[in-house]
């Protein structure tokens, strides 16, 4: 099986790794499974995701 | 008084065209009108003037029909429907007209429907090759998404071979057919709504008018209750959406609404939405006296007689149709029992259902998508299937893409997307996943809406040109549903 990709955060130029984060919009809270640096706290929004599951949650809160 | 704004009406005997008049009076506003030969006409049109205000200072998206069918002399709307070159909107929602045939006789009736039970065709019936031409038809008249088909009559159910007729529109390309439907077959004959199903009907349109039996007698002169609810109960066993359809008339189910809501939440997962319907004075109705339902009355007896969890500032108008004419809402039942409304947030106050869309064919096909979406019992997501069958246990693990998909298949890289806020690490157990989240709304989400249609008393052309819900008749017209009751229908005038 192939090695899995690594991400590198640009600013603290460590491993990002994958945890839950909380994602907040429209009052609303969700959580999710995507890469964070350890040390600043940003996170990497797979394109997958945001045109998929998150693009969705939000045409279904604002009714799109 | 005071005038408010200006329109063309008809005069509701002679169907002559005349200048209709809406006035404030006493703060409540109506449509007033005169005909020289036939006297003053006066209807109610919002008790509340700053309702009416409100509402009709809405924005508004026109997008014409692709090619007009009619054309005849200005100011004589509405005596050339077909559409015409005046249309200000292609149509959201065609009906056509499977049968004239009904097996109840109800009291009220928009189609002046006789009870015929008899199952071959009825007189004038269209059979199999004449839907097929007629879908053809629709498919040329229609844009690239097709357009919304509602399956209509008389009682569509009566015809046996109605789950042909379904069946071949969905082969043809038409991603919404709704059955119009007063449910009794469907309660009566087990298996009969998973054969709708499963020829495609994508939700039972159904007549339900309150939760007692007075009521069904007054609306159609027998008790229906019952099987009502068997209906609804049969739906659900072959997961066809069902949306709720009252025909809302002032002394018999008006004060109804809130239990008619309760009756919706218990059933949630299969009842997708309610669409609320006045009654209209076109048909068959009992009695002379006109005693109108607006659109405002349903909106705020809903939020009186569910104490404000159906709220009126959650309503707003679908901007591709004239706001006098609908309103609309969404909500969510959430897991305590109360409903959480989905459009407090930014659009409702733009009465905007469709969008940033600015290309015309995206607004038509979110429009026409926007019912697909709403009246739909919705499949939990695969990929939430493959989490709760996952063999090793994991959520995550063995279906991770996320490495992969930012696309620069590097193994070192920096992200190119990234949320500096909002995105805490947590351990809330509590929270649901987007997945989780989407399932969750999608099983307990439904729409509130009502159609206010207009009669020979409040008829208004510029609702007309903008009407988005339009009947195939049986010279291929495409007329609008309030035109074609009030004015078209073979036995309603003559030779128009």
């Amino acid at each position: 099986m192939e090695e899995k990709s690594k991400l590198i955060c640009d600013r603290c130029k460590v491993d990002m790794t994958e945890s839950e984060v909380e994602f907040s919009y429209l009052n609303r809270s969700f959580r999710h499974k995507v890469p964070r640096c350890p040390q600043c706290g940003q996170v990497y929004i797979p394109e997958k995701l945001a045109s998929g599951r998150m693009n969705e949650v939000e045409k279904m809160l604002e009714e799109k | 008084m005071k005038i408010l704004g200006t329109t063309q009406s008809i005069c509701p005997v002679c169907l002559k065209p005349l200048e209709g008049r809406y006035l404030s009076e006493a703060g409540s506003v109506i449509l007033n009108k005169t005909c020289e030969a036939h006297g003053t006409f006066e209807t109610a049109i919002a008790q509340r003037e700053e309702d009416y205000l409100r509402w009709t200072a809405n924005s508004s998206i026109n997008i014409p029909p692709k090619k007009a069918m009619t054309q005849g002399a200005s100011g004589s709307c509405p005596l050339h429907c077909g559409t015409c070159k005046e249309h200000l909107q292609t149509a959201c929602c065609v009906l056509i007209d499977v049968t004239e045939r009904c097996n109840q006789h109800c009291p009220y009736c928009f189609a002046k429907a006789e009870t015929d039970l008899s199952g071959g065709f009825g007189p004038g019936e269209p059979d199999l090759e004449e839907i097929r031409r007629k879908y053809d038809l629709l498919l040329d008249l229609g844009e690239e998404r097709a357009f919304n088909i509602q399956l209509s009559g008389g009682e569509p159910t009566v015809r046996n071979d109605l789950p042909e007729i379904i069946r071949m529109g969905k082969s043809k390309g038409f991603e919404f057919i709704q059955i119009n439907t007063n449910g009794r077959r469907i309660a009566q004959e087990e298996g009969y709504a998973q054969i709708l199903r499963d020829a495609g009907a994508s939700v039972a349109f159904l007549q339900f008018d309150g939760t007692n039996d007075e009521i069904y007698r007054a609306l159609r002169g027998e008790p229906l209750l019952k099987l009502k609810k068997k209906a609804v109960e049969n739906c659900r066993k072959a997961g066809l959406p069902v949306t709720l359809v009252p025909t809302v008339v002032r002394d018999v189910n008006l004060k109804n609404i809130g239990e008619m809501m309760n009756f919706l939440l218990e059933n949630v997962d299969v009842v997708k939405g309610i669409h609320f319907q006045p009654v209209s004075f076109f048909g068959r109705h009992p009695g002379e006296k006109e005693n109108r339902v607006t659109m405002f009355d349903v909106m705020n007896e809903l939020e009186q007689q569910t104490k404000g969890a159906f709220a009126a500032r959650d309503c707003y108008p679908i901007t591709t149709g004239h706001p006098l004419c609908c309103f609309q809402s969404s909500y969510q039942k959430q897991k305590n029992g109360t409903v959480k409304s989905l459009i407090n947030y930014g659009t409702k106050m733009e009465g905007l259902s469709c969008c940033e869309a600015k290309d015309p064919l995206e607004i038509v096909k979110k429009d026409r998508d926007f019912v697909l979406n709403k009246w739909h019992i919705h499949e939990p997501h695969q990929e939430q299937k493959q989490e709760e069958s996952c063999c090793c246990g994991s959520t995550e693990a063995c279906c991770d893409e996320s490495a992969e998909s930012c696309g620069c298949g590097k193994s070192e890289g920096s992200p190119s997307k990234s949320a500096e806020s909002g995105c805490c690490e947590t351990t809330n157990e509590e929270l649901l996943d987007f997945d989780q989240f989407l399932n969750e709304l999608r099983r307990n989400m439904f729409s509130v809406s009502c159609m206010a249609f207009m009669d020979g008393s409040n008829l208004d052309a510029e609702r007309l040109k903008r009407c988005r819900v339009q009947v195939l008749s049986p010279d291929d017209r495409l007329i609008p549903f309030c035109a074609y009751n009030s004015i078209y229908r073979e036995d309603q005038h003559e030779s128009i």
